[in-house]
């Protein structure tokens, strides 16, 4: 006997980052999932980010990998509110890791919560975390592929970061070709062009102040 | 490599679904081109996941659901050969069109043995396999 359904596959997911929202809409906080590549930068970006808005804003990280808590140290150097969270052999964050680890912060005291997804292309994509906007990061030393190779990550992104700038002149990246295949899958998404290592990170920080008015009707993000 | 995750998930709604003691005999999935997931790679982690279960035999019905897009000023709709950047033109020159389906993850239907009424002492295995809802 065949009973038919028709439910997502991720539902109980999908629920749990439905009580992570409400949490985060609650509390005030800008929620940024951040997906990219392993070595893109999504780190260091944090770290940038951290030291520049240092004092204006209360920022807090959620930062996963499969293991270590290297990338947890860095921040926590910079920022009172990390928890890290190792996924052991999984390569996404889920909802209900986040609502473990944001359990173990003050949400009320944030401004800004930045997730820093397990590094990988694909399967963060899936997975709603209750965030308020997913943003995929590349680096030009990956190769000007990547955006191509991975529709549904441009699908979904209400941001793309380019970093490395400062490499384009050394690596096999056609900048044109790379915004073409971007135009292509999402005509909106805006592209920032950056290089963390060298502390040119502007245009996020003013999409980042833009955002966090727009999603809390307030002035909260300097 | 999410593919454990869906798995898991997987069971974990029919769990709740079908109940934990359900004699199931399958289970239908539709999977869309844009979710990064690979058939084998599914069904090897739903093998594993299984293993040693009450569920360890019940199978596991893969349906690849494709990209589809949309051309907002020509109205055409079309499945591209590959969810790639380079699909997404649509012949009367407008670009990019929009997606209409792809990203489907979907549970379709779970399938029980059919109970055979007592005294009968058939095997109880016996199922209406295929013979639709």
């Amino acid at each position: 006997m065949k009973v038919p359904v028709v439910e997502n596959v991720l539902k109980l997911n999908d629920e749990i980052a439905r009580l992570n929202r409400r949490a985060f809409q609650e509390a005030e906080v800008f929620v940024v999932d951040l997906i990219g590549s392993p070595g893109c930068g999504k780190t260091a970006l944090l770290e940038a980010t951290l030291e520049h808005l240092r004092g204006t804003v209360e920022i807090g990280v959620l930062v996963g990998d499969p293991a270590t808590s290297r990338d947890g140290q860095r921040l926590a150097r910079r920022c009172a509110h990390v928890v890290q969270i190792n996924t052991g052999n999984g390569c996404h964050l889920d909802a209900n890791q986040i609502r473990q680890a944001a359990a173990r912060l003050d949400l009320n005291r944030l401004d800004i919560l930045f997730i820093e997804n397990v590094g990988n292309l694909i399967c963060p994509v899936s997975f709603d975390l209750g965030q308020h906007v997913k943003v995929g990061m590349f680096s030009v030393s990956e190769g000007d592929d990547k955006a191509a190779k991975h529709p549904h990550l441009l699908l979904v992104s209400s941001l793309l970061l380019l970093n490395k700038m400062d490499l384009l002149p050394h690596v096999n990246f056609d900048l044109e070709h790379f915004h073409q295949d971007v135009r292509c899958l999402n005509a909106a998404v805006p592209l920032l062009e950056l290089s963390v290592k060298h502390g040119q990170i502007e245009p996020w920080l003013n999409w980042l102040t833009c955002q966090g008015q727009l999603q809390q009707g307030t002035s909260r993000v300097a | 490599m999410h593919e454990l995750s869906i798995a898991e998930a997987l069971i974990d709604l029919l769990r709740r679904r079908a109940g934990p003691e359900a004699k199931l005999v399958s289970v239908g999935v539709r999977i869309g081109a844009l979710q990064g997931i690979d058939g084998s790679c599914l069904q090897f982690a739903w093998q594993a996941a299984l293993a040693g279960t009450n569920w360890q035999d019940v199978r596991l019905d893969l349906e690849p659901a494709p990209w589809t897009l949309h051309c907002p000023a020509c109205g055409r709709t079309w499945q591209p050969a590959a969810a790639t950047a380079d699909q997404t033109a649509c012949p009367c020159g407008h670009t990019p069109a929009t997606p209409a389906g792809g990203d489907e993850l979907d549970l379709l239907f779970y399938e029980v043995q059919t109970p055979v009424a007592s005294g009968v002492g058939e095997d109880v295995c016996a199922s209406t396999k295929g013979d639709g809802p």
